[in-house]
């Protein structure tokens, strides 16, 4: 019986036709592939939960930062964040014009984030946006969104022209570029010269006096280990470049520290407004002294002053006025362990790498001092700062802080093009927001930065990260000579 | 064709077809990175697909006309063959002597069958 059925003759083209059919589903198995990886309407969506089982969304880090959760007790798989920042790369599947990156969150005694892009390698140049704020959130605070593009929040009772009132006291900015106010001053033949150890990347806030802008700064570089660093310096008007340039330091491989070497500013026919002088630079880079003709200048909302091992035989202390109310500060090295004074707040660094905060809880309006007698200390502020208190202004309001909400400021209402959060029940949020991107980026690192998440014990837990790479769709030919360059592409990196 | 040699055939195609689509496929993730395994696991399907290919391609030789197939036939299981013995090497977790003596006893049984392979006379 076996015998008959296994010598039954079978018709050869149905053979063939079976044959062929594997090679067929192969065939097409093949170009799925290809149609999933080059998507023909350009939209390539990939989603994670940070569990680092995805081969282009890697979860946060550094590790020590947070916590993988596996879901046996929360119930949930994703990741915890404890400290603040944290990054996480997204590898690219191709050239793409933007990344939308949508992300499943909650908070736990944090109630602000901030979410953005690092645009460089050495991770300085930070493109961040408003993620969420849990004051902006509630009712009692109103979204605007003007003709001119102006975008902000107003609090209740308050008229929506707030937001472009030039009064800047009760307006407070987040991360949203804002114009500056139109000043002029007198130009000065007495230029004043300040003694300051500032260290690493500074922005100065400067009014043009008649047109002209006199500044200069006298650099040093302490690097022991290289010939010579760069110092770029961008002077900006309302975010618009007006100068730059790039000084090369002397470095420090024959004499010990490097020698100083000046970068004078010097810009005639301005028009009035106040001008950013950006200086661009490493750790390495001190700003020793500042000269000035310009009557009105300040600095921050970043200030580091430095050490002056090798420089110096005397502390350089940190003694200036200012407007901010909330300020961290950080030291990096034992001989920074000391009080700090913000007005009538205080606050003692005991430890180096750790952040403290010192918020002022006062109602005083005026300008009060900041002193950190030993100096050798970080501060990043809301507000800014000025070393004589008649060269102080106010360049723009100041920066919105997790704490500027709470307190009794005044705050009415806030410059930002934050979107409010999806909510999606048992305290789950959902945060979107598109990211331009270069086509030749091959990965993409993010920063999510929870400010003081770690002085209040704080946790920010994501369970689900998806990100919605762009372009233009494509026909049939373009998606074929796509596929072409790619491959060429792919030779040339493997030949 | 007798229904037993059209089984013979279409298997064999079955498992060719598989067997180009995965190599295939990871030639196109070789030229270019994160194209195909975001998608499909192709070592979780290369194992089994080289374990029944060699099997079923090796056993079912039988005698050919030609020196030309013969030699084809024979080259072409010994490649897969030993791409195979190739991936065994990655799984296996360090050179001890289990791991030696396996991979040993594998290339011991490819060469005896490539011996009496060799030694079929040709029809």
């Amino acid at each position: 019986m076996i015998d008959k059925i296994l010598e039954y003759q079978i018709p050869k083209w149905l053979v063939v036709i079976l044959c062929v059919l594997p090679w067929l589903l192969g065939a097409s198995i093949f170009i799925w592939i290809l149609f999933l990886r080059f998507p023909l309407d350009g939209v390539f969506t990939v989603e994670n939960n940070l569990t680092g089982n995805n081969a282009f969304i890697f979860p946060f880090l550094p590790a020590e930062r947070t916590v993988l959760l596996d879901g046996r007790e929360e119930g949930w798989k994703g990741q915890r964040l404890l400290d603040d920042p944290v990054y996480m790369n997204v590898m690219t599947p191709g050239p793409y014009e933007s990344a939308e990156v949508e992300m499943d969150f909650r908070v736990l005694r944090q109630p602000l984030l901030e979410f953005g892009l690092v645009k460089d390698s050495a991770g300085k140049q930070l493109e961040m946006h408003p993620w969420y704020s849990e004051v902006l959130e509630q009712e009692s605070w109103k979204a605007v969104s003007d003709k001119g593009g102006i975008k902000g929040y107003v609090s209740q009772g308050i008229p929506e022209s707030r937001l472009t009132s030039d009064d800047t006291r009760g307006l407070a900015v987040w991360l949203a570029s804002t114009t500056s106010p139109i000043m002029s001053d007198a130009w000065s033949d007495q230029r004043t010269v300040s003694a300051l150890s500032l260290r690493g990347a500074h922005d100065f806030w400067v009014i043009s006096a008649d047109g002209k802008i006199y500044f200069k700064l006298v650099i040093q570089d302490v690097n022991r280990n290289r010939s010579g660093g760069v110092v770029a310096v961008q002077v900006l008007l309302n975010d618009v470049l007006v100068s730059q340039d790039a000084i090369g330091t002397s470095g420090s491989r024959d004499v010990g520290y490097g020698a100083l070497t000046p970068v004078t500013i010097d810009l005639k026919d301005l028009s009035p407004g106040v001008y950013r002088i950006k200086v661009v630079a490493d750790d390495d880079i001190f700003i020793r002294r500042v000269e000035t003709n310009n009557r009105r200048w300040v600095v921050g909302p970043r200030l580091v002053i430095g050490d002056v091992v090798g420089y110096a035989t005397t502390t350089q202390s940190l003694q200036a006025w200012t407007n901010a109310r909330h300020i961290v500060v950080e030291t990096f090295h034992k001989e920074g362990f000391q009080e700090i004074s913000l007005g009538t707040a205080k606050g003692i660094i005991r430890r180096t790498h750790t952040p403290v905060r010192i918020d002022r809880m006062d109602e005083v309006v005026e300008l009060v001092k900041i002193n950190a007698p030993r100096g050798d200390v970080r501060v990043i502020a809301d507000g800014y700062f000025g070393f004589d208190q008649g060269a102080f202004f106010e360049p723009q309001p100041r920066r919105l802080t997790a704490s500027t909400l709470d307190s009794r400021e005044g705050i009415e209402a806030v410059l930002t093009g934050y979107q409010r959060v999806e909510a999606l029940g048992d305290g789950w949020m959902r945060a979107k927001y598109s990211f331009p991107i270069s086509l030749d980026a091959g990965s993409l690192r993010f920063v999510l930065s929870a400010p003081g998440i770690a002085s209040r014990a704080g946790a920010v837990d994501v369970k689900r990260v998806s990100v919605t790479f762009r372009r233009a769709p494509m026909d049939l030919q373009s998606w074929w000579e796509l596929l072409i360059q790619e491959a060429k592409m792919a030779w040339r990196r493997i030949r | 064709m007798t229904i037993f040699q059209a089984i013979i055939f279409v298997v064999k195609s079955l498992l060719s077809a598989a067997l180009t689509t995965l190599l295939g496929l990871l030639a196109l993730e070789w030229i270019l990175p994160k194209s195909v395994l975001p998608f499909i696991d192709i070592f979780a399907w290369l194992l089994p697909v080289l374990v029944i290919w060699v099997l079923v391609y090796g056993l079912t030789y039988g005698l050919v006309k030609s020196r030309i197939i013969k030699y084809l036939h024979i080259v072409s299981v010994l490649l897969v063959a030993l791409a195979l013995l190739g991936l065994l090497t990655l799984y296996l977790d360090n050179y001890n002597i289990k791991s030696l003596l396996l991979m040993g006893v594998a290339s011991v049984i490819i060469g005896v069958w490539l011996y009496l392979n060799m030694a079929t006379k040709i029809e």
